[in-house]
Parts: structure tokens; sequence; C-alpha cells
């Protein structure tokens, strides 16, 4: 900057003498040397924000105290908390919700286990030859989009022409059902999403184990340390926070998980995998009832905070100094 | 040939021979020969309108959504033609069944010009009241001789008709039709079902056979929601007394007077309880059966028959798609009462929304598309016949043997056999969902049944119409 530029500025940003009178900087000034000027420029950015996210989830909370149908011949109207009465009365809905938390019971304790099993094999194994390729391979099912997983499974695991019952036919073992009978449908659903999304968690593991010093493991082993040891109090404590992250990562991919179980069952047999963004999706999109179905997204969007909060608050326990 | 040779009595004779002969032959076809044989060579009015539209609308873009079914190779194929002859660009975007609905009901509701030609479903007919041209006048400017509305099968000028209103123009509809395996019935000497207790009967005796050991008895579509719910559909009124709604039954002055559900009536239940009886004669993963997959287990010899959409029935003469080219056949759907042939398909309607020019592009689309011509044309490519010229049309029963079937079901088919308001995707998603726990044996066909009844009774009563409790 030169001695002009400085000397300008510095008169423009001086405090006001006395003798001066408090006159309002002009516009160009405030824009340039003022807040305005950052104002201004994050504005572009939140009206963007606004516009693509504000304003759909106001209006869904808006439209959700209506009777509102898309393509419906009736007007629209206020019905107050109508819908939102209905959702509990709804055995179809409920009955959606309670399969969405069997799910999340299930398989979030079953993906942070696994993630971590895969995790401490791959980080016992980082040094190895052709490491670097099978962990490679070993995210590819993350990668996948979940319909390609779904359509993948489900001609590998079809009772009639899947490859799987025929490699069980060949070894004289009883033909099995997965994604057809009400018994079997939820559980390879949610073996399906775990062969998809353990190898993401395991990913975030393995980062959290190769961030902890190997000289607490030292430590350890000279006091006599046994795996078990290592695991429980050295890994667990030290892992809580990825733990928390990948909870809250697998909980919103869970609540939200549509393609994998549209593309496998559809939310059958009977109601056997019908999870509660199947469900919205039905109401929403096959049906139109958009007003209820807006309900039903609020209500899921609420209980994801809460089951988030949990995970949360766990986060936060691990920022408390020891 | 010198003629001079004969006498003038021999030339007599010959020319009277000719003459005699010229007049029988042209007496002796039959109309419909004769009908069929103009359709193919072109009346005058085709020759004219298609005069008039040649270059008329070079480099316009005419734009159509449509279901990715079977026919869209031969509709492409079809619509070529018009490119040819009028220089526009016919874009045809093709999706799922619930996608296409979907993107339609959207558009719709966004008056939405991206589409000219909306193409849409029987039970779908009130949605699109409110976002097509209603063509009642266009009609009647149209030349008579070009249009031949009344070679429309009725049941799909009903189908594309709401309340007086006639909203668009069928091209493709589509009848259940009962398809088995020759080689396995007649190698088992069993006779395509006729009634109900044929059908278990015959799905029992095929599976699994002695003879036949890797085939299974037959498939339905057992998956849940809109498959299932549609399937119950088509069963319900095939047995004596049998109707989803208190008022909607063949031959009903207003379907939709009183829409009191009786998915719980003896003959609902029982249409469930059929489908419960055949899943030991189905393939494994029964519960999970859609329209694809059996028409898929059918073609490649791996059920004995399907009571399936004619649709599919060109998919089992197709030696890509199918091993049982030359041992398959088609017979009416079996039933226990009067025979009531499902129906559906497909209907081309005019975007209210689009651009007035674009709207006369997409009328003289349809027009030419729907004419007796190109309808013979389309179903030749692999379409289906809208129209009575050309289901008999010689040629087309000699191209598909089961037209014969087509002929005996379509007058026993009526608009209304599933509802044709805007709630019917609710209805047949919600039936099936209660259908498939049935299924599923999480709940007893009666529970499902009524509850199945109080859904649909609630949702209707919400929608203003009469439901007794």
């Amino acid at each position: 900057m030169t001695d002009i530029q400085k000397s300008t500025v510095a008169e423009r940003t001086a405090a006001p003498t006395s003798d001066q009178p408090d006159a309002p900087l002009p516009l160009r000034s405030r824009i340039m040397d003022g807040n305005l000027g950052g104002y201004l420029l994050l504005l572009p950015a939140v009206l963007i924000l606004a516009l693509l996210t504000i304003w759909p989830i106001v209006y869904s909370i808006a439209i959700s105290f209506t009777n509102y149908r898309v393509n419906s011949r009736q007007p629209t109207e206020f019905i107050g908390l109508d819908n939102f009465t209905q959702l509990f009365s709804d055995d179809t809905f409920l009955g959606a919700l309670w399969i969405t938390a069997k799910f999340v019971l299930v398989a979030i304790p079953l993906q942070l286990i696994l993630g971590y099993v895969c995790a401490r094999i791959l980080s016992a194994a980082h040094d190895m030859p052709g490491a670097r390729i099978f962990r490679t391979f070993f995210i590819v099912p993350t990668m996948m989009t979940s319909l390609a997983v779904a359509l993948f499974w489900g001609y590998i695991l079809d009772p009639f022409i899947g490859v799987y019952n025929w490699i069980l036919a060949q070894f004289g073992l009883p033909q099995q059902e997965f994604f057809t009978s009400t018994d079997s449908a939820f559980r390879t659903v949610v073996a399906v999403y775990l062969w998809q999304w353990v190898p993401f968690t395991a990913m975030l593991f393995m980062a959290g184990l190769l961030s902890i010093p190997r000289q607490i493991y030292e430590a350890a082993s000279i006091d006599g340390a046994r795996w078990y040891h290592r695991v429980l109090q050295i890994d667990f404590p030290l892992l809580k926070r990825v733990g928390a992250i990948a909870g809250i990562l697998a909980t919103v991919e869970i609540i939200r998980l549509f393609d994998l179980v549209y593309g496998t069952t559809q939310g059958g047999p009977g109601t056997s995998t019908l999870t509660n963004a199947i469900e919205i999706f039905r109401i929403g999109f096959q049906d139109f009832n958009t007003a209820y179905a807006a309900a039903a997204s609020l209500l899921i969007l609420v209980v994801t905070i809460l089951i988030s909060q949990l995970f949360v608050r766990a986060l936060k326990e691990t920022e408390q100094p020891a | 040939m010198n003629w001079s040779r004969f006498t003038h009595k021999v030339r007599l004779v010959a020319a009277v021979a000719l003459t005699l002969a010229l007049v029988v032959g042209a007496c002796g076809g039959d109309d419909d020969d004769a009908d069929s044989q103009e359709a193919v060579a072109g009346s005058a009015a085709y020759k004219k309108f298609t005069d008039g539209l040649k270059d008329k609308y070079a480099g316009k873009e005419l734009r159509i959504i449509t279901i990715s079914d079977p026919f869209v190779p031969a509709f492409k194929q079809t619509a070529a033609e018009f490119s040819e002859l009028t220089g526009a660009k016919v874009t045809t975007d093709q999706f799922g069944y619930d996608p296409v609905y979907e993107k339609e009901i959207l558009a719709c509701e966004q008056e939405s010009s991206t589409y000219d030609v909306i193409v849409f479903d029987v039970p779908w007919t009130e949605a699109f009241v409110d976002c097509t041209e209603h063509i009642d006048a266009r009609l009647k400017r149209a030349d008579p001789e070009l249009i031949k509305y009344d070679d429309f099968f009725p049941v799909m000028r009903e189908a594309t008709t709401w309340k007086g209103k006639t909203i668009g123009l069928p091209f493709a509809p589509y009848f259940v039709l009962q398809h088995y395996n020759t080689e396995v019935y007649e190698g088992l000497g069993l006779e395509p079902a006729k009634t109900f207790d044929d059908f278990v009967t015959n799905a029992k005796a095929t599976n699994k056979s002695e003879e036949f050991s890797n085939i299974y008895g037959t498939a339905l579509n057992n998956q849940a929601g809109s498959a299932v719910g549609q399937a119950f559909f088509e069963y319900i009124y095939n047995f004596p007394g049998g109707k989803p709604f208190e008022s909607m039954y063949p031959g009903s002055k207003d379907a939709y007077s009183d829409m009191t559900p009786l998915f719980s009536s003896p003959q609902g239940i029982e249409t469930v309880e059929l489908f419960k009886k055949l899943i030991p004669y189905e393939p494994p993963g029964a519960l999970n059966t859609d329209w694809t997959a059996r028409q898929s287990y059918f073609n490649t010899g791996k059920i004995a028959s399907v009571n399936q959409w004619d649709v599919t029935t060109p998919s089992a003469s197709d030696p890509e798609q199918s091993v049982v080219v030359d041992t398959h056949a088609t017979a009416a759907f079996p039933t226990d009462g009067e025979l009531v042939t499902q129906v559906g398909g497909w209907s081309m309607g005019l975007n209210k929304h689009s651009d007035p020019a674009q709207k006369d592009m997409a009328w003289d689309f349809m027009q030419w598309f729907t004419t007796p011509e190109t309808s013979v044309a389309f179903s030749k490519a692999g379409g289906f016949p809208p129209r009575q010229s050309t289901l008999e049309n010689a040629e087309l029963n000699d191209q598909y043997p089961w037209y014969s079937t087509l002929k005996e079901v379509i007058p026993t088919s009526f608009a209304d056999c599933r509802p044709r308001i805007k709630e019917s995707f609710d209805i047949i998603n919600t039936l099936g969902t209660h259908i498939s726990e049935a299924l599923a044996g999480d709940v007893s066909t009666e529970e499902a049944m009524k509850a199945a009844d109080e859904e649909i009774g609630a949702m209707l009563k919400k929608a203003g119409y009469t439901v007794k409790s």
C-alpha cells in the first residue's frame, strides 16, 4: 500500500475530533471499509441458503398444519394439529417408526462393533504389502449407490434365481428366502446395510486408532496389560469421540434409509421392512397426501435431532478435561 | 399378347368372366378384411391429413412423457415416422410406473409446459382432468373419417372420459389374460382354468410334477403395495357378487355414488384366501413377486401359468427373452361367476399448460398416432391395438395369435374395474399393504381386510364420498 493510500485510510477511519461534525460515512466508504461490505459479500450465499434450505423447511412446517394435497379437489385449509394427532393413531406409520427404531437399535451397535474390529485388523495390517489395495477394495461398498447395492444383493440372494441359494443347493443345504420371508427380510436388509456401511465406520475408527500414540500401547504392555485391557482401557476411551461421530452419521443414514429398502423389498413382505422413509415416500409421492407427509417428516426430524443429541452429549463428555 | 387371334365371342366371354371375378372378389371378402386392407393402404381422409402434415412442424420439438413399458420401442419407432413426415423432433421421456405418475402429477400441479403430450393410465383419469385440455371441441372439428372415434374399444372411450369430458385418446390398452405353458398342460392333460378351483387344481398339478420337476405351478403379484393391491381388483369381480365398493360393479349407473368399501365382504376374503392358497405352488420368494419377476419366470419356463397383462404377451414370443416361444398360449381369466376382465393401459392427453402452437402439434400427433392406419403400424412394431379395426386386421392376427383371446375378453371389461378417481393410487397402495400383511401371516385375512375397509373408508369420507359405516 502506498503512503497516500495509507494516509487516506487513516484519515477515513480516524475517530472524529470534537470540532468535527458527527457526519455518517458515505455509502461507498461503508461498503469498502466498514462491515457493510462483508455483509454484502455474504448476501448471495445467505440468499441461496435461505432459498434452498430454510424456505423448504419453513414451507414444510407451514403446510403440515393444513390439509394440502397435491392435485386435490378440495381447497387447502388450516387444520391445526390434526395431521400430527392422526400420526399417533396411524398404525402403519407407527409400525414403520418401530421398524426404523428396531433398525437403529440392531444395526448401530453392530456397525460400531464390526467397524472397530475391521479397523483393528486393518491397522494391524497397515504396513503389510498389499494393504493399500485391500483397503481400497474394502471401502468400495460404501462408495456404491444404495440402489445399486440393493439390486446387486437382490439378485445374489433371490431365492429362485440367486447364486447364493445355488451354492447352498450344491452342498445339499436348505434354500433360504432372505428378502422374501417376513422372518428373514429384516435381518437380510440389516446385513446388506452393514455390508455397505461397516467399511466406512472402520475407516473412521482406523483414522482414530492411527492417531493414538504408540507409546501408550507400549507402556500398557510393559505394565502387563492384556489385549482386552488395551481395548477397554485405551481404545474405547480414546475412540469415544470417533464412535460418537460414527453413531450420529449412522443414525441419520438409517433414519433416511430409502434406496436400499425400496430396491430390495419395497417395505414388504407385509410391513416387515417398512421403514419411515418408505412410508413417508408412499404418503407424499404415491398418495400425494403432501401435508400429512410433511407432518410425518417433521416428527421424524424431531426424533432424529433428539437421538443425535445423545451422541452429541457423548461427544461433549470427551471434551471435558480429565 | 396378340388379341386379334381370339374371336369376338371368346373375347366377350373373357371380359364377362373377368368382370364377374372382380365383382365376386369384391363382394366375397368380409368387411373386416376390406377395412383392414384400407387401414394398411390408408383411407382418403388419412392421405389428406398426412398430406397436410408434410413438413408442417420443421424445426419444432414435441415432448412426450410416458411409462417405460414394453411398447416404448414400438412407440418410438412409430413416432419417428411422424418426425419424418412433419419435420418435428419427437422426444419421448420414459419412466417406471410410480415415477411417471409422480412426475406427471407434479408437472400438473406446477402448471408446467415441459411436456406437450401426457400419457396416462386408466385409474389416473380424474387426476388428469384439471391439467389436460378436454378434447371434445377438437374431436368435433376433426374429420370423423380420420378419427373414427367409434372404432376405439368402447371400454377405452369410457376410460378416457370423465363426467362427460374427453381427456385423451387411447393408444395402448391392456387386458389381463391367462397365459399357460402348452407343453406342460398338454403333457399333464390339463385345460386352461375356467374357474378358480381349476386354477388351484392346475397350479397344484403343474407344481414340480414328476414330468416337469423344475416347473412351479404359477406366480401371483404378491409384492406389498401397489402390486398385490392391483391384483385384488383383477379377481374380486370374478367371485359371484364380488365388488370392491358398494356401487362399483359392471353396469353400475354411477360407480362412485356409494364408496363404502367391501374389502372384508365374503368375496373380498375369498380373494385373499385364494392368493394364500396358491402360495405353496409358487416359486420361492412368492411374497415378493411382482409383474416383472413373474413374467420372467413364465418366459424362462419356470412356471406353468401366469395371469398377467397382455402387455407382456409379446415377450413370451420373443426368442431373445423366452424359451416358451412355441409352447405358450392364452385364455380368458378364470372366473367363478360372470367373467370381468381387468382393463388398463395408456392414453394420450394434451397438456393444458402447453403453448397453443405446441398443443396444435400435439393434437396432430395424437390424431395421427391413433388413426386406424398408424395403429396397425404401431401394433406390428410391438404396440397394442386400441381399435376394433386393428384387432380385426388379418396380418396382425397372424402375427399375434393371442388376439383371438382379446376378442373374447374385451367385451367383458369395464372402465371402472379399478377406481379412476384421484384417490386411486392411495386406495390400491393401502389395500396392498393390508393384503400383504395377511399373506405374510402377520394378521388374519379378516383383520387385514377390516383394517383396509376402515382406513380406505375414512380416506374416502374425508375426500367427500358417501361411505356408510
